[in-house]
């Protein structure tokens, strides 16, 4: 390179953080381009003109070409892309800009395939798909075919063109299937990147709880000990089944019996028989006992939470004490009388200690059939897992979690079954069964048990009958079983059984079925009311209706008794209407036909359809249902609670924390925490009802988007499209529209919401989750908000910004709760440009459609304020940095929490005395700092800088008003205007108006380099260059005083500024300005005044006002605000400005030491009548607080001997921001001056 | 006012109830809701199809149709249309039709009123089952929360060096 350093031109070879853009600054991948094959062989098919941005010699040069063509170079170690400048200069391509990856991924994704390829022409797809997803590993989506897909033409050409890559098989097969690979591919790859998408954001922790829930009790089944699909028991045994003959094929279980997964599934709940009659078996003597603890209880449950045996006091008392008598019997009534007590399973039979699942060696092999447990290095070595020559399998690892399932010694393994003889488990119901086919059972036992159909015949029915009862509204039930379970009603049952025979039995149907036919129609219509009216109306409707009235007439009473009524209306007919044929009741047949056709329209309607046609909303599609009633049984939670409970106790009596656990692992306690959680989630709507009316929506509050539309606003450029992605009632884009057509932009909106809100404008119902990045305009064109769901943990919030950043939009404006998922901490990261936390506080929200007492909209109260914030595509976020520094959105942040409580431009806008405060705010600041380094000074300076930043909008606003009304003469009109404003709702158009002007003035200003200090530096040289000539006239005293300090020139004062911090600095900027003026004049500012001489001369008069105009830019809002409340207010008049001047300089000068004060005191006094005017004082209140209470004190003693003070208080006000401005003049100097002056002050 | 998103947020007017022939008062019945414009109509139909109608939490059987004009009683006649009425002596020929249609029109209704009284039956069979799915979870909760009220849970995670997220 340093050969052509002296060129002119110097043509760059390589460039780095580079992206292309098409001649509408839409970023493109330069494979769009021409390919070049060979030297000199460019097709000129170039649609579109091209740019490279990026920057070269090591990033110390920017480079911009206009470029025409591109070609890739697969010689070298890597793929080199190079592409032609208009120049016919080669560049090289070396890293993208991290934004513009994804926009060539897939070229880059192709030629490195190719690369690979020409090296490993033998290469199987495997192995280049894995070459790629190392090379790429850094890409958020792994390469695939996919990627080719769009690049088949290119691919195909290089095959032709290279010998190599043509005997690729890869590329061959590739190449020859590609139209039905293509399709596939792309679904398959939207498939996975959906499915894996939600996953990730909705059931990542949900998945988490179930699976350590599942990790918690052994999810095997009693019968089997097998694993599979199987149906929890509800009750306190806390076992599983499998519920029919299928989930327990594998191990020939017996199951529960039911006919099909279906029957299951209708089930509410499943409780055992055991648990629904309280009569459990003894786990050590396999006797049924009963164990209602209220009534009588035999047999006890162990306390520990994951165990579900129960046993006699006797048996466990022997167990636990086998060599002490005395202790076991003590043990027994202990128990007896309800004692807790954990059973030998707990503790290891050889060592007698407990168990710990995290340690390997220390985990349990639990026996299935008797209280025996050993740890894995207890374990005798009989009890093997492996199976070998005459070694029974008696061990399984994976059954149980962190535990291995064993058949101790005692038990002997049927062979068939491989597991011991399944008689183990007994109910209660069925006993009478059992012991009537105890004979054929015992029998086929002892013949080896292998008849196991047999077997599980008969015990099938026994459970049939069982479960089935439990689930009484299923109605199929057979005669026998219904027999058997003894059903309470009788008459119901006997006619649902009659019906279902003829279900069943099928042939006898035929007769049910034909009958019906005829009437079908009327039947239909008892099932649907509205269609009856349609038909029958006339015929029966009316009659029975008036037979209804009639009834009700004489009988009025009774008209609430459902049954009777009907009952009695039919009684009634025959007198009434005397039609003598008329049935009163209905013959058994027909009833009979009617139950059928119930039925058979009931069963055309299965869940799967309803489901299918209320489709949930994507946000609203994961429900914790299952894990809710299924995994949170009865039984678990209440073992779970007890032996909580327990454990504690134990704890407390001083027992070993062992023992504790023993009865209560910590994981029990871990989940029952997680447990309360879902449950809370599952419950919240009955929890907390009202709130959920609309689906658990809320929307922004119209004020609250009227407030952000304001700010946002700035930030549209003409052409952009609004997105809003879950639109509620719709009012942002509104409200954005009315917006931007006042300021002349005009834009698109979109907005997605999956209620259609009552407005319309541009809505379309849609789930904001299936909208394609195709259907939207490019990311630069894209500014999406607002308000998404927030779900729990902002899960929702979550999923519907990723959503939103597949777009790329430029700009995101959200609100979401705080503990969402930062935008910069994304894959591809999004630059923060604001970020407000005050603003949406309190009631910012509203619950649609939700009533309250009074019937009035509900309001939401957020206990934790979402913040509102901007965020910005990192390739446009200088720009819209500089917008809101520009308009003053920045700053709040960086100050203190003051200036964070500062709102939004439209308070900026509305409130001219806001400026007062924060500059109050601020100095308080700078006091901190200023004393301290210089940076830290400078710092400060910044600091200070901003709060002209949000100043400067309002005060722009207002100068500019002030302008204007200079220039018309015109005060009042202004003033009046803020008025307005003050009052309230109007300010925001008030505000943009000035704002609009502000514009204008900005314009003219803007002479100096950087956008943000431009400001600045106008309006200061705006006030300076006003107050200048003020000076002139405000006379000797300001010259005297003036003139030591304007030695200094204005770096002094920004000192002065600078150390001015508290209070001091107002009187300093007193004399500042004073002086400063001066200073300004004398010409060392006069850099700074360019752009302003002009207004300069403009009006010497209006400099007076501008000086404080321009100040309320800076400081001199007050000036204007001087105005504008004395107009507003009444209390100042808007006085000529010499006398303003007069006074106001005099002010500082006599009273410089009350000038600090009435500084403060001016600003908050003008605050304070300002706010009492406008709505927003409660916004402003805490700051009124903070920061004025000190001066308002002090301010009416000190306004008084100030007499005519309004002016000066305004001038004082506006000062202290003048000093602002010179602050960020001169950074620098601040310290002597702050000594100096702020010294004496600070002393006071 | 309606509660469901839908109808709260639209400006819907309430007209009129619509008698249900089919029985008592205290069964379901229809209501004529106005909506602004058609659009608004069919919004309102599909959102509701679609969604269940919430109340406080709860989702209510609602169901929402186009009006048409058989759903009113008071609509005018249909033109050319004129019901006459007479009285037929024993011997008219159409006696024993009329007497057929009047026998019809009683089977119909004890038909109706067995179908309504099977269909109250089920309702309350399918609320009874939902209020009890709904206090067994919410006993649920209430046991979680007890040893989470008194503490036992917190303190007994203490004693675990557990720690536990607070909610």
């Amino acid at each position: 390179m340093a050969s052509s350093d002296d060129e002119a031109d110097v043509l760059p070879r390589c460039v780095s953080n580079y992206y292309f853009e098409d001649d509408e600054d839409e970023p493109i991948s330069f494979s769009v381009l021409p390919i070049q094959w060979r030297e000199g062989d460019i097709q000129d098919c170039v649609k579109e003109q091209i740019f490279l941005h990026g920057v070269t010699d090591n990033g110390l040069r920017k480079i911009y070409k206009h470029v025409v063509a591109w070609r890739f170079d697969l010689s070298n170690m890597n793929p080199e892309i190079l592409v032609l400048s208009k120049e016919n200069n080669w560049i090289k391509l070396q890293k993208p800009r991290k934004s513009f990856e994804d926009i060539i991924r897939t070229i880059m994704v192709t030629v490195r395939c190719l690369h690979f390829l020409k090296k490993n022409p033998e290469a199987s797809g495997k192995s280049l798909w894995d070459h790629l997803s190392k090379v790429f590993s850094l890409y958020e989506v792994r390469p695939s075919q996919n990627d080719l897909v769009d690049h088949i033409p290119l691919i195909s050409e290089a095959v032709n063109r290279d010998d190599t890559l043509a005997k690729s098989k890869f590329l061959y097969t590739f190449l020859k299937e590609k139209p039905g690979k293509r399709k596939l591919s792309d679904e398959d790859c939207k498939k996975t990147a959906m499915s894996g998408f939600i996953v990730y954001d909705l059931n990542e922790e949900e998945e988490d709880e179930s699976n350590k829930v599942t990790g918690v009790y052994d999810h095997v089944c009693a019968f089997c000990d097998n694993g599979g699909n199987i149906l929890s028991c509800e009750g306190r045994c806390i076992r599983s089944f499998h519920a029919t003959k299928e989930a327990g094929a594998e191990s020939n279980c017996v199951s529960l019996g039911f006919s099909s997964k279906k029957e299951v599934d209708e089930l509410p709940i499943f409780v055992c028989k055991n648990c629904k009659y309280k009569q459990h078996q003894c786990f050590a003597c396999g006797k049924l006992g009963s164990s209602d603890k209220f009534s009588g209880a035999e047999v006890f449950k162990c306390v520990s939470a994951t165990c579900g045996y129960f046993y006699h006091p006797h048996c466990v008392a022997k167990l636990l004490h086998q060599e002490n008598k005395v202790a076991a019997e003590e043990l027994e009534k202990k128990i007896a009388a309800g004692g807790s007590f954990t059973c030998p399973i707990h503790k290891c039979y050889v060592c007698k200690r407990g168990e710990n699942k995290k340690d390997h060696q220390l985990q349990f092999a639990v026996c299935r059939r008797c209280p025996k447990s050993y740890h894995r290095k207890c374990l005798p070595r009989k009890i093997s897992f492996g199976e070998g020559k005459g070694i029974v399998t008696r061990a399984w690892e994976d059954l149980l979690p962190n535990r291995i399932l064993i058949y101790c010694l005692k038990h002997e393994i049927d062979n068939e079954l491989r597991t011991p003889v399944r008689d183990h488990i007994k109910f209660p119901g069925v006993m009478t069964i059992t012991e009537k086919r105890k004979v054929p059972v015992k029998e086929k036992k002892k013949s080896s048990g292998y008849k196991d159909k047999d077997l599980s015949k008969t015990e099938k029915l026994a459970l049939d009958d069982s479960c089935r009862e439990t689930a009484l509204q299923v109605a199929k039930q057979n005669q026998k079983s219904s027999s058997l379970a003894k059903l309470g009603n009788a008459k119901n049952s006997k006619k649902v059984v009659s019906i279902s025979d003829i279900s069943r039995k099928g042939k006898v149907n035929d007769s049910a079925r034909k009958l019906p036919k005829e009437n079908a129609n009327l039947v239909l219509t008892g099932l649907d009311r509205s269609s009856a009216t349609d038909e029958n109306k006339y015929s029966l409707g009316d009659r029975l209706f008036d037979l209804m009235k009639r009834s009700g007439q004489l009988k009025p009473t009774k008209q609430d008794a459902l049954d009777g009524n009907i009952n009695k209306s039919v009684a009634v007919k025959p007198h009434k209407k005397k039609l003598k044929s008329a049935p009163s009741s209905l013959d058994a047949n027909t009833e009979r036909r009617l139950l059928t056709l119930m039925r058979d329209a009931a069963s055309s309607i299965t869940l799967e359809e309803i489901k299918e046609k209320h489709k949930v909303p994507s946000s609203h599609s994961y429900s914790s249902k299952n894990n809710v009633e299924k995994i949170i049984t009865i039984g678990k939670l209440e073992g779970s609670v007890e032996a909580i409970r327990t454990a504690f106790g134990k704890l407390e009596e001083g027992c070993s924390l062992e023992d504790a656990e023993a009865v209560c692992e910590p994981d029990i306690l871990r989940q029952i925490f997680r447990w309360k959680n879902m449950l809370q989630v599952y419950l919240a709507p009955f929890l907390n009802g009202n709130r959920y009316t609309s689906y658990g929506r809320h929307f922004t509050k119209m004020e609250k988007i009227e407030e952000i539309v304001d700010k946002l606003h700035w930030y549209v450029q003409n052409n952009d499209m609004i997105v809003d992605f879950c639109c509620g009632a719709n009012d942002f884009s509104i409200l954005m529209k009315k917006k931007l057509e006042e300021t002349g932009k005009i834009c698109s909106y979109k907005n997605y919401d999956i209620f259609q809100p009552k407005n319309d404008f541009n809505f379309e119902k849609r789930d904001w989750m299936t909208v394609q990045p195709k259907e939207l305009p490019a990311g630069s064109r894209l500014i999406m908000g607002l308000n998404p769901p927030f779900g729990v943990r902002a899960s929702l919030a979550n999923k519907f910004i990723d959503k939103a950043l597949e777009f790329n939009p430029k700009l995101l404006i959200l609100i979401v709760p705080p503990e969402t998922q930062k935008l910069d901490e994304k894959k591809r990261p999004y630059d923060l440009i604001w970020e407000d936390n005050q603003s949406l506080s309190g009631k910012s929200f509203y619950l649609p459609g939700s009533v309250g007492e009074n019937d009035k909209q509900m309001d939401q109260w957020n206990s934790i304020t979402p913040p509102l914030s901007l965020w910005s595509h990192s390739h446009w976020t200088a720009k819209h940095k500089s917008i809101a520094e520009k308009h003053g959105h920045i700053s709040k942040q960086k100050e203190g929490s003051d200036m964070e409580k500062n709102p939004l431009e439209n308070r900026i806008h509305d409130h001219p005395a806001d400026g007062h405060d924060r500059y109050g705010d601020t100095s308080v600041l700078m006091d901190d700092l200023s004393l301290q380094s210089d940076s830290e000074k400078f710092r400060g300076g910044a600091v200070v800088s901003k709060c002209h930043v949000e100043r400067s909008p309002s005060s722009k606003g207002y100068k500019e008003n002030l302008e204007n009304d200079h220039g018309k003469n015109q005060p009042d009109k202004t003033s009046t205007r803020k008025r307005k404003r003050d009052k309230g709702k109007h300010r925001k158009r008030m505000g943009q108006v000035s704002s609009e002007k502000k514009r204008d003035s900005g314009k003219l200003h803007h002479s100096l380099s950087s956008v943000v200090e431009r400001r600045f530096l106008s309006e200061s040289q705006h006030s300076k260059a006003r107050e200048m000539p003020s000076h002139a006239e405000i006379g000797e005293n300001g010259h005297q005083h003036l003139e030591p300090r304007t030695s200094g020139s204005r770096m002094q004062f920004a000192a002065g500024y600078g150390g001015s911090q508290v209070n001091i600095p107002k009187e300093m900027g007193r004399k500042n300005n004073m002086s400063g003026n001066e200073p300004y004049s004398s010409g060392t500012d006069r850099g700074l005044v360019d752009g302003s001489p002009g207004h300069m001369r403009d009006s010497s008069d209006r400099l007076s006002y501008r000086s404080y105009d321009t100040r309320v830019e800076e400081g001199f809002t007050r000036d204007t605000d001087f105005r504008l409340q004395g107009h507003h207010y009444g209390l100042h008049d808007p006085h000529p400005p010499g006398n303003n001047y007069f006074t106001g300089h005099d002010g500082p000068y006599g009273d410089i030491r009350s000038m600090p004060w009435t500084y403060g005191h001016p600003g908050s006094a003008a605050d304070f009548s300002y706010r009492m005017n406008t709505s927003a004082m409660q916004r402003y209140a805490p700051q009124l607080d903070e920061l004025n209470h000190p001066r308002p004190m002090n301010t009416f003693t000190s306004e008084l001997p100030m007499m005519n003070a309004t002016d000066f208080y305004n001038r004082r006000a506006s000062q202290p921001e003048y000093q602002s401005n010179r602050m960020d003049f001169a950074p620098g100097p601040r310290r002597p001056y702050s000594h100096q002056s702020s010294v004496g002050w600070l002393n006071e | 006012m309606g509660s469901s998103a839908a109808q709260a947020d639209y400006a819907a007017f309430l007209e009129k109830f619509i008698p249900n022939y089919m029985g008592p008062r205290n069964i379901a019945e229809c209501a004529l809701v106005e909506m602004e414009d058609v659009r608004q109509a069919k919004a309102v139909l599909s959102e509701i199809s679609q969604f269940p109608f919430m109340m406080s939490g709860m989702p209510r059987p609602v169901r929402a149709r186009p009006a048409q004009v058989e759903m009113f009683d008071e609509r005018p006649i249909k033109p050319g249309r004129r019901i006459q009425c007479r009285w037929l002596e024993e011997n008219d020929p159409d006696f024993e039709i009329a007497r057929e249609m009047k026998r019809l029109t009683n089977k119909h209704a004890a038909e109706a009123a067995f179908l309504q009284k099977k269909q109250l039956q089920e309702e309350e069979k399918l609320a009874k089952q939902q209020l009890d799915t709904l206090k067994g979870n919410y006993k649920k909760y209430e046991m979680v929360d007890s040893i989470m009220a008194d503490g036992t849970a917190r303190r007994l995670a203490r004693h675990y060096n557990l720690r536990v997220a607070e909610d």
